[in-house]
């Protein structure tokens, strides 16, 4: 019942702006239709329909026709051929990949942790394949499966964009990790930390806010990025929504705004909504905030840096039947620093608190320190402590974590 | 008064509308520095033109600025290096800046590698070897011969995206044209004095300049490109400038020093430090002036 709602979605967007991309991908050929989308004049139609004639199956050629001019062949600069050129078989149009990696040794100073705590031990903590390329003149496709742990492929995104931006609107579909907040839309090989926050796990699971949708962004044409970001989706996340209606969808609204304070730091502040039914077919809501200072000197762009963020997660999951006790509200915040010693060192640190939603609710906090070796931007060695303080009263434990990440082939740069 | 404040409204509207077309500069934003100099001596006053990157910026690093995102967004020309120089962030702001204008093979978006001859080409690709760029070196502005390909590409687009400007564009590219042949053979004159020697650069950022001064590069500070000098490497580096009595050692101005240093004082070269970009100092402002500051610091290390 879902699927077929986002499906018409996308396919109604396709079909309806696929001139522009043509547009687009017709280099150098002016549109002839307005920009603005309205009427055409009297000669743009007398020669739209020349154009139309002449772009009608072509008769038989007559005998005698000259035949077509022969391509110029493109530049090259004597390398040899791609191989693979011209055969039954070709390489030409597969799409970029890319792998990711991290292997995780992990010890805890708990005797019996959770299944979703830290384990001593070693082990693969995801492996991560994306692939991602033009599909045709209309549609790009990126894919990226996962394997958590090391067992079973997980689809961790898979969306379809469509190459016109009809309005300046940006439009996608499919499974998408919603730009809810900062931390949401990371991939975990480029986390700040081994781990997420405590806060983002409480509001929206460990996979956090990742949902079949359709999203649509607009810059808005301002002197300063203001983007806005709504999106409608199956609200699958059992955490925050997973009604058992099939027709209960959920909604998801996001602005970023983000300013150059000096001509080496940003500011960047963002505020995001999401609204859906939960299991109890009652409305359940999430908002967040957060704010982020880079500081990067270009006089010194590779050797020195600065990250500050601060982050806060709020939600409410109401229940149909509410035990005394039983709170409807998590919330939480993460507030970290990174600093670049060196070229090639970084040190961090992490302070957090949530108070989730839970018989008996008190707040855990988090302290976490990180030391980074990444000799190029293609491997890092990270070396992690933490310091926890559950809520409930239990005892406070202490967890190390040397996480070994690294990228394989031709992966998309990170979003600022 | 109450009219006065009428018209001031009037034209505040007009100018959020764009304004007379004929009033209306073409905005290019350029990832570096050196095209956009070329930009502005070829487009004039029919231009207003942002580089991204600074001057004394490594080029291989800028970040993919979402404020980047907000020049782009109203671009109507977009021009790259190419050959992988940018891949690392150009390909984030296109997707962020919502201006479909600018899209790769729209003609918004000018790769100026397509109209060069790449030189170090890697068939197979393989990071093992540092960070090598597979199409080809991508430093190719610092052969002034490719300024002049450059100049007439950014002509050729300027034209088709501005047609009514096609004579002045075409005035200015005569211009610069002219004025680059005559400053090639001066610095010709003043680089025959280091031709066929051997030298150490930093970066493999020189193939290009040290290709059209007939110089080579002996080794490079980074053991592999992009790769941080190593101490054993340095080392052999010392001991070769050594016993091939090498004399200079070339380097861009966003590196550390240190190494270099090093070298230079354990092995007796001379170091030059000089900008590899337009604006690399503050009195490189324009093309000629780059190739001015490094060929007159080398001829000056060279003859010293």
């Amino acid at each position: 019942m879902k699927i077929p709602w986002l499906s018409l979605a996308l396919a109604a967007a396709w079909f309806a702006f696929p001139s522009q991309a043509l547009a687009q991908a017709d280099a150098g050929v002016p549109a002839a239709a307005p920009a603005d989308g309205g009427t055409l004049s009297p000669e743009d139609e007398a020669l739209m329909k020349e154009i139309e004639a002449a772009s009608a199956p072509a008769a038989k050629p007559a005998s005698g026709a000259a035949p077509a001019a022969a391509t110029e062949p493109p530049k090259t600069d004597g390398a040899a051929a791609p191989k693979g050129a011209g055969g039954p078989f070709s390489n030409l149009y597969n799409p970029a990949m890319s792998l990711n990696g991290l292997f995780l040794g992990s010890f805890t100073t708990q005797d019996a942790p959770a299944d979703d705590q830290a384990h001593t031990g070693v082990a693969i903590q995801e492996v991560e394949l994306q692939v991602l390329a033009n599909v045709d003149p209309f549609l790009s496709a990126n894919v990226i499966l996962s394997v958590p742990g090391g067992k079973g492929v997980e689809v961790e995104e898979g969306y379809l964009s469509l190459t016109a931006q009809p309005l300046g609107i940006a439009f996608r579909g499919g499974k998408l990790k919603l730009p809810f907040g900062r931390e949401n839309p990371q991939h975990t090989h480029a986390l700040p930390f081994v781990d997420r926050s405590l806060v983002g796990q409480a509001v929206f699971g460990d996979e956090g806010l990742s949902e079949v949708g359709v999203e649509g962004s607009y810059l808005l044409p301002l002197p300063w990025y203001l983007l806005l970001t709504a999106s409608v989706m199956n609200g699958d996340n059992e955490v925050a929504f997973h009604s058992p209606e099939d027709r209960d969808l959920a909604a998801f609204a996001a602005l970023k705004s983000v300013v150059d304070v000096t001509d080496d730091a940003t500011l960047e502040l963002g505020a995001s909504y999401s609204v859906g039914r939960n299991a109890d077919r009652l409305t359940s809501q999430a908002a967040g905030g957060h704010l982020v200072v880079k500081w990067k000197p270009a006089a010194a762009s590779t050797t020195h840096s600065a990250v500050l963020t601060l982050e806060g997660l709020y939600s409410r999951v109401p229940k149909a039947v509410t035990a005394l006790g039983n709170e409807t509200d998590t919330y939480g915040a993460y507030a970290y620093a990174q600093w670049q010693l060196e070229r090639q060192w970084y040190i961090g640190a992490r302070v957090e608190f949530v108070r989730p939603a839970a018989v008996v609710p008190d707040m855990s906090r988090r302290e976490s320190a990180i030391l980074v070796f990444a000799p190029t931007e293609f491997s890092a060695v990270r070396l992690q402590g933490s310091a926890t303080q559950p809520g409930g009263g239990a005892a406070p434990f202490y967890e190390a974590f040397l996480q070994v990440n690294f990228t394989l082939g031709a992966h998309p740069a990170h979003s600022y | 008064m109450r009219l006065h404040f009428h018209f001031r409204l009037l034209a505040a509207a007009a100018a959020l509308l764009g304004a007379s077309p004929a009033l209306a500069k073409l905005y290019v934003v350029t990832t570096t520095q050196d095209p956009a100099a070329i930009t502005r001596a070829i487009g004039g006053d029919r231009v207003d033109v942002k580089p991204l990157a600074k001057g004394f910026q490594d080029p291989h690093f800028l970040d993919a600025k979402p404020t980047f995102m907000v020049d782009l967004h109203r671009a109507d020309l977009f021009e790259v290096i190419g050959l992988d120089l940018e891949i690392g962030y150009a390909p984030s702001l296109i997707a962020g800046a919502h201006n479909e204008k600018i899209a790769v093979g729209a003609p918004g978006y000018l790769d100026l590698s397509q109209g060069i001859t790449p030189l170090e080409v890697v068939p197979l690709a393989d990071r093992g070897q540092g960070d090598i760029h597979p199409n080809g070196n991508p430093h190719y502005w610092l052969d002034p011969e490719n300024g002049r390909l450059m100049a007439r590409a950014i002509a050729a687009r300027l034209t088709q995206l501005d047609p009514a400007g096609k004579q002045a564009y075409a005035d200015n590219l005569a211009a610069f044209e002219k004025t680059l042949t005559a400053k090639e053979a001066e610095w010709s004159v003043k680089m025959s004095a280091l031709a066929g020697q051997s030298i150490i650069t930093y970066h493999r950022s020189w193939t290009y300049f040290l290709k059209r001064y007939q110089l080579q590069a002996a080794d490079f500070v980074e053991p592999k490109p992009g790769i941080p000098p190593v101490p054993a490497h340095t080392l052999d580096l010392i001991k070769m400038v050594q016993g091939k009595h090498l004399k200079l050692i070339l380097m861009e101005v966003f590196y550390d020093k240190r190494v270099p240093e090093l070298i230079a004082a354990k092995s007796g070269a001379k170091l030059v430090t000089v900008p590899n970009s337009v604006g690399g100092t503050d009195a490189v402002k324009t093309y000629f002036d780059l190739f001015d500051t490094i060929v007159g610091a080398m001829s000056s290390a060279a003859g010293s």
